[in-house]
């Protein structure tokens, strides 16, 4: 189609605010999908998408409309995800289009996870302000018109009143996006320039690049190449999507959607490249993105050690669909051969574990996450540490420095008590506080307020946000950006299980908490170890300094009573059950130690 | 003749349901008995091809409450059961009673049916403990059940005792212990209160209005019962089982020695040939089914069969043998399954004996200590097995039973 007449646009809210229920309706109205084709969420196609009711992966679908002047539009939605730890894939479907209608949930809801923020820094084209909202009871429509037009800029006819839910407004979008969204501005005639915003694998046609063609087009056999990588490959098939994919003869400047490539390996076509005409290059590649930096980095392990192989298989297969997940072999002396994985965030890290779990039939044990620490050690040397366990002796470290990220804490006035405590517990340092609402309109302690704090990664990473929805009754919404490496009084608290120390079990914490630490981490390991055949005693050591003990003592009774009436099946299956139990244990020296064990750290609070 | 075979009897009616028991009972059924002791009669006929060329060893009566089931009931199906099979000589016939429904005249009559041995459901000597249990008898009750149990001509006479109830004392326990003695009973089982899922007992733990036992409490309770049972010259048999010499229960023998049981009645289990079966467990759908049954059908009751994989048949094997402190003879193991037991357990099973929880010569058996943790024992023994039995092609050629002659029809 004529780019004239092509619009590119996704939507952007919150996680959960209801942007795969809008995508539902636009499908809808367009017809794309008909009402007996419905599902709720079409674009997750993943059970777990559908399960959480969240997005985890971007998905694109061409819509045709006709819109009120007459002319048959081509619509390109890329539905993106909500939750922060996926601003990555945002950013990919912000750079694939124009424009983007901005959804605002009202108040009067607590917003389950509002973490995402508007990721205005992003490359690529301009996110249109098109915002739209949807309206659930007692909504507020005025007053949040009014807060888009000061906060964001907007102004207040812009704003479109719609619910995805009752399916009004539907229309107005529609129109707004022809009319306010600029069709695309890439040249047709100019060489080849595709943006690959996402890629996966299918076992027959290679490699699939979802691709937003900017300048020229690629049709029929004509080789293409990637620039980064310079692999070349013959398209096997153009497409779009529909949202399931459907073969085109090919794909022209301001068009979303697929090439297989065939490629077999899916580092040479990595999400960010662009590919161009193998005979007649481009001579710029288009901006890339940043590349997806992880955040988090746990090991994963299986649980059977039998298993290793498989998990293997498992990860590069996984990686083929998540091109944020990283990961390399490592080993444990408690825990055996595994991967040390890095994640964009704590969601992400429990996505992956599920999908590798439920996808690959693994049992998986994850050890708890961390941060990437540098180190410079006496001898002049700077290493990264992401596993407490590589921690070299005290000794040898001059300066250990740790992330810190800023963060925005958006919370009604009533609580910035509560926030300012909890973020000072963490080490946190505040910056300033800015009234998003003039106070004297509302009833007290209702007026929105921004917070700002500066605190290290380690600090927010684990319960953090949980502790700020507990304290502010699910009020407060968080977004952070990672900032600088500060140095800072650093120690690994060991754990000893049997008078041996358990690598996997290590923590690093700030030196003033490793005593409250080391004995919460022994208290918490003795509910979660079950009584062994033997006394166990659990120490926690800072340097070989013993700062914490506990006692598992050795298991007295386990016998079945009674076996009633030579009902052996029944005995049986509860034997089956305590099997099953032992089975999922990982076994350091002669002590069985579950996998929440080495989760202790994140339960801490409990 | 092959083997002799125990049979056990169900009997799923009871005056009130406890609320710990999760067992196939039900009360308000009364009307039924009539039409399930005519149910028990057929389904007795129909297991004749099952009984061909056998003895019966013992016969079981438990529920429910078979000790509220009419005698005249209980005679006319020993009588029957006599008619398919011959009793060998001091055949076991032992049942079930609750003092509050023993009345000298009824165990007369269940003596004079030919029942030869009384397990009262004593539970507890102190009343407040009673009504915790639900137990509608008083501790007198159950001092004049057993009087009339030897006025009526019972020479062995058992009595049911239960511990570790939510906040009951150490004292408390042995003091229940000490009754029981004084009524010279030649058998006594010791049974830990099992929290079982689904049950009243269960909900109110749950909601926080009764305290979930305590096992280390439990686990002194039982080595105390030990003790002053083997004071007063008991014997401990099985791991809650203790018999004056001579009173071991055969019946229960039975369960734990890999012999045949034929199951009757609604909810019965039964093992023959290597094959555990269970029948429908409603009274009512248990009286349809036998009456619908065409003729021919040897079990007309049949709800399910477990063939357990071999791994769980053998462990089975080693945790069931275990139970009987007398435990097995690694030759025994090697009769049955056609593989040396080192080979089918032999690192778990050293891996117990340094633990303390096992003896390995003459006699595979538990220690003292073994016997409460047994159940970990036979977890330990699943595990081992299922890494070990798919090398051990020999022990996959045992394990498949001789197809019975009787089989179900499909």
């Amino acid at each position: 189609m004529d780019q004239p007449r092509i619009r590119n646009f996704c939507i952007i809210a919150h996680i959960d605010h209801g942007k795969s229920t809008l995508a539902d309706r636009l499908l809808e109205r367009t017809g794309t999908i008909s009402a007996r084709e419905m599902a709720e969420q079409v674009l997750d196609s993943m059970d777990l998408e559908r399960e959480k009711g969240i997005t985890i992966k971007a998905a694109a679908a061409r819509m045709l409309y006709r819109a009120s002047d007459g002319i048959e539009y081509e619509l390109n939605l890329i539905d993106t995800p909500g939750h922060v730890d996926f601003a990555y894939e945002v950013s990919r479907s912000l750079a694939a289009c124009e424009g983007a209608p901005r959804r605002r949930r009202l108040p009067g809801h607590r917003s389950p996870d509002p973490r995402q923020r508007l990721p205005r820094h992003e490359p690529g084209p301009h996110p249109h302000p098109g915002p739209e909202q949807n309206r659930p009871p007692h909504a507020e429509p005025d007053r949040v018109a009014a807060e888009l037009e000061r906060v964001i800029g907007f102004s207040r006819d812009e704003v479109i009143l719609a619910s995805a839910k009752e399916g009004t407004g539907v229309d107005q979008i529609l129109e707004a996006i022809v009319q306010r969204i600029p069709p695309p501005s890439g040249n047709p005639d100019a060489p080849l320039k595709a943006l690959i915003f996402d890629s996966k694998y299918d076992a027959y046609k290679g490699v699939v690049a979802h691709v937003r063609v900017v300048d020229g087009e690629m049709r029929g056999r004509r080789n293409l190449k990637l620039m980064s990588t310079g692999a070349i490959f013959e398209p096997l098939e153009f497409g779009i999507f529909s949202p399931g994919m459907k073969p085109l003869d090919g794909l022209s400047a301001g068009e979303v959607g697929y090439v297989a490539t065939g490629l077999k390996d899916v580092a040479e076509c990595r999400v960010g490249d662009t590919i161009t005409w193998a005979d007649a290059p481009a001579p710029e590649p288009l901006p890339g993105y940043r590349r997806a930096k992880p955040m988090v980095f746990a090991g994963i392990y299986p649980t059977d050690s039998d298993q290793y192989q498989e998990l293997r298989d498992a990860l590069a297969k996984l990686v083929l669909n998540d091109a944020s997940l990283v990961y390399e072999p490592e080993s444990s002396a408690a825990l055996g051969f595994g991967f040390r994985c890095g994640f964009l965030g704590l969601l992400h890290l429990e996505i992956v574990v599920e999908r590798l779990e439920r996808e690959y039939g693994l049992e998986l044990l994850t050890t708890a996450p961390s941060v990437e620490y540098r180190v410079q050690t006496t001898s002049g040397e700077e290493i990264l540490v992401d596993n407490p366990a590589h921690l070299p002796d005290p000794s040898k470290i001059a300066v250990i420095s740790e992330p810190w990220a800023k963060i925005d804490v958006i919370t009604p006035s009533r609580y910035i008590g509560q926030v300012m405590e909890l973020v000072t517990s963490r080490r946190g340092q505040f910056l300033r506080m800015e009234f998003l609402e003039a106070e004297n309109d509302l009833a007290p302690g209702e007026a929105r307020v921004l917070l700002e704090y500066d605190v290290p990664m380690a600090e927010i990473l684990v319960d953090f946000y949980d502790q700020l929805k507990g304290s502010t009754s699910g009020y407060a919404s968080l977004d952070y950006q990672v900032k600088e490496y500060r140095p800072a009084r650093l120690v690994k608290v060991d754990i000893l299980v049997n008078g041996q120390p358990v690598d996997a079990l290590s923590v690093i914490t700030h030196a003033s908490n490793a005593d409250k630490v080391g004995r919460a981490l022994v208290t918490k390991l003795k509910d979660l170890i079950p009584r062994q055949l033997f006394e166990v005693p659990l120490q926690a050591a800072v340097g070989g300094k013993i700062i914490a003990r506990e006692t598992i003592r050795a298991m007295r009774k386990n016998v079945l009573a009674k076996c009633y009436g030579g009902d052996v099946t029944r005995k049986r299956k509860l034997l089956e059950k305590q099997a099953e139990g032992k089975k999922k244990m990982k076994r350091v020296g002669s002590v069985e130690i579950p996998q929440e064990a080495f989760m202790a750290v994140l339960r801490l609070r409990e | 003749m092959a083997e002799p075979l125990a049979v056990y009897v169900h009997i799923p009616f009871c005056t009130i349901k406890c609320g710990y028991c999760d067992f196939n009972a039900y009360a308000g059924m009364d009307a039924l008995k009539d039409a399930y002791a005519r149910a028990l009669l057929r389904e007795a006929d129909a297991a004749r091809p099952l009984l061909a060329g056998r003895a019966i060893a013992s016969v079981g009566f438990g529920g429910g409450t078979p000790g509220e089931f009419p005698a005249q009931h209980i005679a006319a199906l020993l009588e029957r059961l006599r008619d398919l099979a011959p009793f060998e000589p001091g055949a076991e016939v032992t049942l079930e009673v609750n003092p509050g429904t023993s009345s000298p005249p009824y165990l007369r009559g269940l003596r004079a049916a030919g029942v030869t041995r009384l397990s009262i459901g004593a539970q507890s000597f102190r009343a407040a403990e009673l009504a915790f249990l639900d137990r509608i008898h008083s501790p007198e009750a159950t001092a004049a059940a057993v009087a009339a149990a030897r006025d009526a001509g019972f020479e062995s006479v058992s009595l049911d005792l239960i511990y570790g109830l939510p906040g009951q004392p150490l004292g408390a326990w042995l003091e229940s212990i000490r009754a029981a003695l004084r009524l010279e009973p030649d058998h006594v089982s010791c049974y830990a209160l099992t929290v079982e899922d689904g049950t009243p007992l269960a909900a109110r733990i749950a909601r926080g209005d009764v305290e979930p036992p305590d096992p280390d409490l439990a686990a002194d309770m039982y080595e105390a019962a030990s003790a002053l049972l083997d004071a007063a010259g008991f014997r401990q048999y099985e791991l809650s089982n203790w018999a004056r010499p001579g009173h071991e229960s055969r019946h229960n023998r039975a369960y734990w020695t890999d012999r045949d049981y034929l199951a009757l009645g609604a909810g019965a289990h039964g093992y023959l040939a290597g094959e555990r079966y269970e029948n429908i467990a409603h009274p009512r759908a248990y009286i349809a089914a036998v009456e619908a049954a065409p003729p021919g059908q040897p079990r007309p009751a049949l709800a399910r069969v477990t063939t357990p994989a071999l791994p769980a048949q053998v462990a089975d094997w080693l945790a069931l043998r275990l139970r009987l402190l007398e435990g097995f003879a690694p030759a025994e193991f090697e009769r049955r399954w056609a593989v040396p037991l080192e080979a089918a357990a032999g690192s778990v099973l050293r891996e117990l004996a340094e633990a303390g929880l096992l003896e390995l010569a003459p006699r595979v058996r538990l220690t003292a200590r073994g016997r409460l943790l047994h159940g970990e024992i036979a977890a330990r023994l699943l595990v081992c097995l299922e890494q070990t039995a798919p090398r051990l092609p020999r022990l996959a050629a045992r394990a498949a039973p001789p197809a019975p002659p009787y089989a179900a029809p499909k």
